[in-house]
């Protein structure tokens, strides 16, 4: 017993001693460098628990950048609408002047009514260094975002509407003809090139907020990623960048309304796994989790049991896309079958699960005219009702087969093999199974499914080379415009290849030409010269037209789902377009 | 030796340069580009975007350009962080996958030895059963399993463990065990095994023949040959695990450089893609290069000339 006890010592000892001296030779180089003595010491810097004055919120990704005028994705988005303001405020119920404290809008030379604004910049608006806020701020940044040299990837929700912007933006106009001028520091001048109705809202957006031109030019791409540089005119500055695991900010004291902001620190984290981010929530780690940072699955759980687990509608819609120039979807009776055979309240409540709402036209509930009637006809519960002749809440079979029928494939026979595509990952594949099934039941057709990762699947779409394929559109402004504008000839985002005429430019690879989307194109224009209720009725009539012609299959309007722990933090708002407010958020504990 | 060691650090940077542009080749040839997003770009913008980064030029130019820079220590800006350069993200996120990495080999190292000579002395006894029914589960259970379990049960369930991020070593217990499970079962079998086979070898029993104890026995004369197999596997180990685990840095919510292979290759971040291929190939070419010369160290059979 004895010399067992003993060889068992030794065997410790040996193994022991073997690891250190294995690892000597090892420290000759550092990228190896030994394993018994690095984590002592390791630089690794060490984060200091949560303070209690600090919002601890998911951003759930690293964003590309947050450099307003280069931003491009929502998560650089929600960062800039906390450090940064322009010159109107969206609070999520409204606009209210933000930096600007007044505007005009008066009728341009050729007295063409509402196209040219004028804003009052608000005295004692200043930057986090103390600087005040000037319209040169304004002029520079936003000539900056058409400048082709600065490349900005958002500089199409700028260019189309301010004269002279395009031609600069697309090198055959002049810096100086872009129509944004500062006659002096509190004044800021923008003509556009036909009223925009929606202007005051786009200058809340984040491709429109203001950047330091000294900033810029001395430090160049990367300034806004460092505390020293970061110089931002909103209610909180940055406090510490570290790329993939957090953004901290911290409230700017310079911000014009400082009084009123009484959140002193936000912590943004960067956690991918919705699972892993939920839990921190379940542990009191996390106040704050958006859409992305909880798992599908556990919805059903947390909508019976967690009183601040809540549900918000959100511009946008999901949907698929008919190729309309190959076979069989360029038989408008086959996109007709393909649609009407679609029961969507079905996928909402079985299948996405978000409270989502069940889609007819292209356009979302959350957008209205300028009434301000919703865009689409809802139920006294909020729900879509029957609209071009589809039934939100079921599908029509009887209809659909009719409709196959017509097409030569009864009973589905006959019918060439499909695909529908979408972009690899687990949600859109379940609902790609849904719809399989219901094509299957319904109209006896074989769909294949194929999945893609993003960035080919970019491509496969936008090339056409594909039957039937998942698309979703969230919206970039407040108006019904932003869903619209996708199917014009002219767009390069028209995946379903709808086009009346040859885009050699935008589409060089589309030649089969569809005579519809001659009319959706002349609406269009039309709609922008227009204002009021004439203007809606084009609106109006563009949709229709995408609906008459089957060019999407729409399944359901986005909502976001989210927690905000209201025993922590009260006041979380988001602007109409989505982006967290936390200006007005107070933490309770 | 020193000759040895020479040519081997000469066949290591062809081997790099190799792999840099066999990866700069494949890279370039899966679809889409680092700018695909769901906003179609204008063709001028698009343009002044792939101009700004230099994608406008021949792909062989843009290659030169590469690994010119790259000589002069500049691995290029990140496409997918504006501003941030290759270096920075490595530079952001190794710390922590190193932290992580560096007690998990050591975990292993230590641990799995230990285990494994004890299962070997003990051959076929409760305490060997034991050792090696539990290496199986280790070698088995995926690792994300095993820290979805983690989590579910010292997180969730019990509160002992923080459910992110880095900070007390508290933070540290999951992944560094989650890491390093399948290596520590493998490295257990691999020592159980190769002690094994090396105490039915004949010097071992001269050895014991002529009198010596059993800490000489097994610590002078077993020990050093058994560990050859070992010690091939562990230098590679070792590269692999400092560089980062996709899987448990993304469970535990680590910002680590695991998760950069793929993300970098999904985001077609090309100069990203080229520096954690670069990054990782040194790793393991000097972990290879350590092993060989650890081969001389243990084993006096060895030489190099």
């Amino acid at each position: 017993m004895f010399k067992k006890v003993v060889s068992m010592l030794i065997v410790l000892t040996m193994v022991l001693s073997l690891a250190v001296g294995c690892s000597q030779p090892q420290e000759t180089t550092p990228p190896a460098e030994t394993p018994a003595e690095t984590p002592g010491e390791t630089p690794a810097p060490e984060e200091p628990a949560a303070e209690a004055d600090t919002l601890v919120w998911n951003l759930g990704a690293d964003p590309k950048t947050f450099d307003p005028g280069l931003n491009n994705a929502s998560d650089g988005g929600h960062i800039i609408n906390n450090m940064f303001e322009g010159l109107m405020r969206d609070t999520g119920t409204g606009l209210e002047p933000g930096i600007a404290e007044s505007y005009e809008i008066s009728a341009n030379a050729e007295g063409a009514e509402g196209t040219v604004y004028t804003f009052k910049i608000r005295e004692g608006a200043k930057w986090s260094d103390g600087q005040p806020v000037t319209a040169k701020d304004f002029e520079y940044s936003w000539k900056r975002v058409c400048d082709p040299a600065t490349a900005s990837e958002y500089s199409f929700i700028m260019a189309p509407y301010i004269k002279g912007a395009n031609d600069y933006l697309n090198g055959t106009g002049s810096r100086d003809d872009m129509a944004v001028s500062s006659p002096d520091d509190s004044t800021l001048v923008v003509e556009l090139n036909f009223p925009v109705p929606y202007f005051l809202s786009l200058t809340t957006f984040y491709t429109y907020l203001p950047v330091r031109e000294d900033i810029v030019t001395a430090n160049g791409e990367g300034w806004e990623k460092k505390p020293e540089t970061c110089i931002s005119n909103g209610p909180f500055k940055l406090e510490e960048y570290q790329t993939g695991s957090h953004i901290s900010l911290v409230k700017n004291e310079n911000y014009w309304d400082a009084d009123n902001v009484k959140l002193e620190k936000i912590k943004a984290l960067m956690i991918v796994e919705a699972t892993t981010a939920l839990s921190g929530y379940e542990n009191g780690e996390i106040a704050v989790l958006d859409s992305g940072a909880i798992p599908q699955d556990e919805i059903p759980r947390l909508k019976a049991e967690d009183p601040y687990f809540s549900i918000a509608p959100r511009v946008g819609t999901y949907y698929g896309i008919f190729n309309v120039d190959a076979e069989p979807t360029n038989d408008i009776r086959v996109r007709k079958a393909l649609t009407l055979a679609i029961d969507q309240k079905q996928i909402c409540e079985q299948v996405a699960k978000g409270g989502q709402l069940p889609a007819t036209g292209f356009i979302p509930p959350s957008l209205s005219y300028s009434t301000g009637e919703s865009c689409r006809q809802l139920d006294a519960d909020g729900n879509p009702v029957e609209e071009y002749g589809l039934d939100p809440n079921k599908a029509q079979v009887e209809e659909a087969q009719a409709l196959l029928a017509e097409a030569g494939y009864p009973n589905g026979e006959g019918f060439p093999s499909i695909t529908f595509l979408y972009n690899t990952n687990e949600n859109h594949k379940k609902i790609a199974e849904a719809l399989q099934e219901m094509w299957k039941a319904n109209l006896n057709i074989d769909v294949e499914l194929r999945n893609e990762e993003w960035a080919t699947f970019q491509d496969t779409r936008r090339l056409g080379d594909f039957t039937l394929a998942r698309g979703g559109w969230l919206g970039d402004y407040d108006d019904p415009m932003t869903m619209l504008d996708l199917y014009t000839s002219y767009s390069g985002n028209n995946d379903a290849q709808w086009r009346w005429n040859l885009q050699p430019t935008v589409a060089s690879h589309d030649t089969v030409l569809n005579e519809t989307n001659k009319e959706f194109d002349e609406v269009i224009a039309a709609a922008q010269l227009a204002t009021g209720t004439e203007r809606d009725a084009l609106l109006k009539r563009a949709e229709e037209i995408m609906a008459e012609e089957f060019i999407t299959f729409n399944i359901y309007y986005y909502t976001y789902v989210q927690v905000i722990d209201e025993s922590v933090v009260e006041g979380v708002n988001r602007t109409t377009m989505g982006q967290f407010i936390f200006k007005d958020s107070e933490l309770v504990k | 030796m020193g000759r040895y060691i020479l040519k081997r650090i000469f066949s290591s940077v062809i081997t790099i340069w190799f792999i840099m542009t066999l990866t700069f080749i494949l890279m370039k040839s899966i679809p889409g580009d680092p700018f695909v997003s769901e906003r179609a770009m204008t063709p001028q913008v698009k343009a002044a975007v792939y101009a700004k980064y230099g994608l406008d030029k021949p792909e062989f130019e843009q290659y030169l350009t590469y690994m010119t820079n790259f000589l002069k220590g500049d691995f290029g800006v990140s496409f997918n962080r504006i501003g941030l350069t290759t270096q920075d993200i490595i530079k952001g996120g190794f710390p922590y996958s190193l932290k992580i990495g560096g007690w998990a080999s050591l975990f292993i190292i230590v641990v799995g030895i230990f285990l494994g000579i004890i299962a070997a002395l003990r051959q076929n006894k409760v305490s060997d059963r034991t050792v090696m029914f539990i290496s199986t589960l280790g070698a088995t259970i995926p690792s994300f399993v095993f820290a979805t379990g983690y989590l579910y049960f010292f997180s969730k369930k019990l509160g002992w463990a923080p459910s992110f991020g880095v900070g007390s070593w508290k933070h540290f217990v999951g992944p560094v065990i989650c890491i390093g499970m399948f290596s520590l079962s493998y490295v257990t079998r691999l020592t159980r095994t190769s002690v094994l086979d090396v105490l039915q070898q004949d010097y071992i029993r001269t050895a014991r023949a002529k009198g010596l104890s059993e800490f000489v026995v097994i610590g002078k004369h077993a020990l050093r040959n058994a560990l050859i197999p070992v010690v091939t596997y562990i230098g590679p180990m070792i590269a692999g695990i400092v560089t980062g685990s996709f899987v448990i840095e993304k469970v535990f919510g680590i910002a680590g450089i695991g998760s950069l292979f793929t993300t970098s290759i999904l985001g077609r971040d090309y100069t990203l893609i080229m520096g954690i291929t670069v990054f990782f190939g040194i790793f393991l070419v000097t972990a290879v290069l350590i092993v060989d010369i650890v081969y001389v160290l243990i084993d006096p059979r060895i030489k190099y000339d």
